[in-house]
């Protein structure tokens, strides 16, 4: 595969410089290097030590270059360029300097191309052919490293120390693109050698399998285990990853039809060339055994399952939604579309639903996780989008981050973070936990809040009143951009001493002094930019606290310009978009209201039925009426709600009242359960179409194999949708697109043409914004001014007491991925076995608990078994988990409680007790054995 | 309060802790605008079906109805 590297990295900058390379004139900023600059000229300088993504190192002394007037041969990876500077870098002297280095190179080399899985995809093997290297005068019976082991403790990839020509590009890759900072040069001279923290093996090290280091690595010394074992690949395909919503675009690469790898795609807005572990590695859950293929139905959740064609398990499941709807109405059926599906998924089976079920009982999985961003930035800015472009942060100079743990949930977006504060940006973090960015090498935080779990609104309240009462309101922005009423009725509220930090300490935890020096620092900012993840919308002032950060963004003046902002870092990889697709029930793509007339006849004209002009049901009212009977049909894709939505003894009695669940997804999971028609589902590598990442970027999702299940998901709605009387078809995926650029202003310039030639483009993409739109309300808001809305502190019902002291509070691990239905079903399982609670350590003392330990936790609502980790990253009367795996029933313990706006549950906040039992935790696997056969397959 | 209650106790206790709290969350408007603004959610994001539960539970019960989301939802009654 290859991949074009100018050698080192842009330098930005208006001003130009003219330089001569081997003749040829070129023009490039100033401080560009001659190796770079050379690039730009059509001329390749043979080098290994460099690269584009990383800065100059001029250790390989392979890029050396003749500069006339300058006397020696400088590295040209390290030689800046200036004005009328001549090089030559094909000279007689350069040829024999660079065949002499390479010569010592492969002197301590294997001379095993023929059989090395990189031939063919090596830079060694390449400069040396480059360089005319013909002979190596030095025998190999000298020293050398030829038996230097190999260490393949990495699921993933191997690390063959004996091919290592320790140029440090994957050392500066960990540090520089990755941020981790795992890896060294350990000893010196000949005894140099790559070493994972302290000399371990790469898997016990604090390497996080991102991959940047087998990225970086010009030989086959950091190889993917897939490479070695299936060879080379030979054709590429451009996606995007499915996992979370960073949205990072890959290069899958195949040898004939199997994939090989997935390697992050340079060009990528989103990630920029970089990756995570689940990303780059964590794809084998496609082709995992598990995967189901055929449709299936059965008369009872008692019974076996039925193997059967998709036309009988279409006719089957349509026959009984209209059964239904015949015999207890329109509304007693709806479905749920899922943040991992396309846009053009999603767009299918709200359409399904509105036009074919004649109703609006749509919602999506955002429900749980962001539907408070939709509700609070829409009442304040105008619409349900963050505001910048995540390359936006390299221009903060402070960076507030709330509730949100980028380097476990959102790791690309962290590298970019983490590299903006080495260079100097300035970090307030909020959250009960210690999160790694607390303290992590080289970065520390300026200030972290350690508040109360369920306090968020009295810190953001407390923040806004040391901002109004210190005279640090930005009084021209909020003068020209912002609603005068809403400001004045808002300065008025926030300045009243019940929000002033020290009023609030005794409620929020956080010292009074602490939060007014953050306060000072965010307001005192060049460039002040809000960060946020779901410990600020799963709360029971989610909506709340969104309305409140947009409050403090707009009154410092950090909207519309970048480095600043109110950024969501949304948890799925479409959640984005689903929520564009109009998938919640009171919303039309676009997020217009149902009731509006003007919007319903733009899709009744297209569409060519009736849309109900009321809201539907939200999920939780789903389950609601469900155990009420008066919902008694869902269609749920790609959503697994019986293990993610809270209190699942509630949402079990609901699923296991329905006459009709049929499940769309790729596994029989938990929801399957209680399904009677399964339609098996498209992992990413199948879909084709389009993913809307965090920030509004819309990315092409391209099939790198056809569906497995043989069929798409949109197909099989289409199909649905017509068996119940209400014919929808499309040729191919673009048409969906092209229908909803049709219908939605946002949408309008996007189709899958445009995407092709742009790689992709951030909504709104339209007439007036025809390449995207990367910063949002530049000029203006999009509702016009912005509106400042009063935030009042309104606790929890949720309350600890002495039987329930402790709050459980809930997260994620890097190397898993929300439920985990995909991440489980790969070796990333290495990393993350089961979830565990962890536990301060005076509350543990107190319980007799220590780390490894089974222990119970019980709330009012039910009780989980998990083990203990004892560690003072939570705080004390705090408890901390992970929701990764079925067994461990984290949702069996949260509650009902959830946002007062949206009823996004309040996940961040139950009260709880532990005790150490003699009961071991519910693996996995007993999970899965609770699953009835699948008979009659055929 | 008179009537005879037809929707599900679970679910009208559901409906009830929400339109406390959507309430809860508007007290510190004065009252006509908090009224109004409840009125306004509970049209914009509940189902009519909702609407119509909690209505009938009110006319029979309505124990422990915050009273701003009784007064909105006497606007919100259908004729």
């Amino acid at each position: 595969m290859s991949i074009v590297d100018l050698g080192t990295p842009a330098v930005p900058g208006e001003r130009t410089v003219d330089v001569v390379v081997d003749g040829i004139p070129v023009t490039v900023a100033p401080g560009t290097s001659v190796l770079r600059a050379a690039a730009e000229a059509g001329v390749a300088i043979p080098k290994l030590c460099a690269t584009d993504s990383l800065d100059a190192f001029g250790s390989c002394r392979l890029c050396l270059v003749e500069v006339d007037g300058r006397p020696g041969t400088p590295a040209s990876c390290t030689t800046p360029c200036t004005s009328g500077m001549t090089v030559r870098t094909q000279t007689p002297k350069v040829e024999k300097l660079r065949r002499g280095v390479m010569e010592l190179y492969i002197s301590d080399h294997p001379l095993d191309c023929l059989t090395c899985p990189a031939n063919g995809d090596c830079e060694l093997q390449d400069m040396a052919g480059v360089v005319g290297l013909r002979d190596v005068r030095y025998g190999l019976d000298g020293a050398n490293h030829l038996d230097a082991p190999t260490d393949d403790s990495n699921p993933y990839f191997s690390f063959d120390a004996s091919k290592c020509i320790a140029c440090s590009r994957c050392v500066r890759a960990c540090g520089e693109t990755q941020g981790t900072f795992a890896l060294t040069i350990e000893g010196r001279g000949f005894a140099s050698k790559v070493s994972a923290s302290a000399g371990e093996p790469f898997m016990s090290s604090e390497c996080v399998s991102c991959g940047a280091c087998v990225q970086a690595c010009p030989t086959s010394t950091l190889q993917e285990k897939t490479v070695i074992d299936l060879g080379v690949p030979t054709r590429s395909v451009k996606t995007t990853c499915a996992y979370c919503g960073v949205g990072c675009s890959f290069v899958a690469e195949l040898r004939g039809d199997q994939l090989v790898r997935m390697v992050p795609d340079k060009d990528g807005g989103a990630n920029a060339g970089h990756s995570c572990v689940k990303g780059r590695f964590a794809w084998g859950y496609a082709t995992h055994r598990d995967r189901q293929l055929e449709p299936m139905v059965r008369e009872s959740v008692d019974d076996e399952w039925r193997t059967v064609t998709w036309d009988e398990a279409i006719a089957y499941a349509a026959e009984r939604f209209q059964r239904i709807q015949a015999e207890h109405g329109v509304g007693a059926i709806g479905g749920i579309t899922s943040s991992r599906c396309t846009n053009e998924e999603v767009y299918v089976v709200q359409k399904m639903i509105r036009a074919a079920f004649g109703n609006n009982n749509v919602d999506t999985c955002a429900r749980v996780c962001h539907s408070p961003t939709g509700y609070g930035l829409k009442q304040t800015f105008g619409t349900s989008a963050g505001t910048q472009d995540f390359e936006s942060v390299a221009d903060a100079d402070v960076v507030l981050l709330i509730g949100a743990n980028p380097t476990d949930g959102h790791p690309v977006f962290a590298s970019r973070l983490k590299k903006r504060l080495r260079a100097g940006a300035e970090l307030i973090v909020v959250d009960p936990r210690r999160i790694d960015l607390v303290r992590s090498p080289h970065i520390e935080a300026a200030h972290h809040l350690q508040l109360q779990p369920g306090t968020n609104v009295a810190v953001v309240n407390a923040l806004a009143h040391v901002v109004v009462t210190e005279g640090l309101v930005d009084r021209a922005f909020v003068a020209e951009r912002c609603e005068d009423e809403s400001f004045a009725q808002w300065e008025t509220f926030i300045a009243r001493p019940e929000n002033s930090p020290e009023s609030l300490e005794a409620i929020t935890g956080v010292p009074a002094e602490e939060l007014r020096a953050a306060a000072r620092l965010y307001a005192g900012a060049r460039n002040a930019a809000i960060y946020y993840g779901l410990g600020v919308t799963e709360h029971s002032q989610g909506s709340t606290m969104v309305m409140g950060m947009a409050n403090l963004a707009m009154a410092t003046g950090n909207v519309g310009r970048r480095g600043v902002g109110v950024n969501p870092l949304r948890g799925q990889n479409n959640v984005q978009g689903s929520c564009d697709m109009g998938s919640f029930p009171h919303e039309l793509p676009g997020y217009r209201h149902v009731s509006d007339p003007a919007v319903r006849g733009i899709f009744e004209a297209v569409w060519g039925r009736p849309i109900d002009p009321e809201p539907g049901l939200r999920i939780p009212n789903m389950l609601d009426a469900a155990i009420a009977g008066r919902y008694l049909g869902m269609f749920v894709q790609g959503e697994d709600i019986a293990q993610s939505d809270p209190n699942v003894q509630h949402v079990h009695a609901a699923l296991g009242s329905l006459e009709l669940l049929v499940v769309q997804d790729l596994f029989l999971n938990e929801t399957a359960k209680f399904a009677h028609v399964f339609l098996p589902g498209t992992s990413f590598l199948e879909k084709d179409g389009t993913f809307t990442n965090a920030e509004r970027r819309i990315n092409r999702v391209r099939p790198v194999m056809p569906p497995r299940s043989g069929k798409h998901e949109w197909e099989a709605a289409c199909e649905l949708a017509t068996a119940m009387g209400y014919p929808m078809s499309y040729d191919d995926a673009s048409q969906i697109m092209d229908e909803i650029a049709a219908t939605t202003p946002t949408f309008a310039g996007v189709s899958f043409e445009r995407l092709d030639t742009h790689g992709s483009v951030q909504w709104p993409c339209n007439d007036a914004a025809p390449d995207g739109t990367p910063i949002m309300h530049v000029e203006q808001f999009v509702r016009g001014k912005g509106r400042f809305v009063e935030t009042p502190y309104v606790p929890t019902d949720e309350r600890t007491n002495r039987k329930f002291p402790l709050i459980l509070t809930t997260g994620r691990i890097l190397s898993q991925y929300n439920v985990g239905a995909q991440t489980r079903r790969t070796e990333n399982i290495r990393w993350h076995s089961e979830d565990v609670v962890e536990v301060h350590p005076h509350d543990a003392e107190t319980r007799g608990i220590a780390t490894g330990q089974a222990v119970t936790i019980t709330s009012r609502v039910g009780e989980t078994v998990l083990r203990a980790k004892v560690t003072d990253r939570v705080p004390q009367g705090v408890v901390y988990t992970t929701f990764h795996f079925p067994g461990s029933g984290a949702n069996v313990v949260t509650t009902e409680f959830s946002d007062w706006a949206t009823n996004c549950p309040e996940y961040k906040v139950t009260a709880v007790e532990l005790a150490p039992t003699s009961r071991a935790p519910v693996t996995d696997a007993e999970k899965h054995a609770e699953h009835r056969p699948v008979a009659g397959r055929t | 309060m008179t009537g005879e209650l037809h929707a599900d106790p679970v679910q009208v206790a559901s409906l009830l802790r929400m339109a406390n709290q959507i309430a809860r969350n508007h007290h510190h408007q004065p009252h006509d605008q908090a009224v109004a603004a409840v009125v306004k959610h509970l049209a914009d994001f509940w189902a009519p079906s909702m609407r119509e539960h909690l209505i009938e539970w009110m006319d029979v019960d309505g124990t422990g109805l915050d009273p701003v989301a009784a007064e909105a939802l006497e606007q919100l009654r259908p004729f």
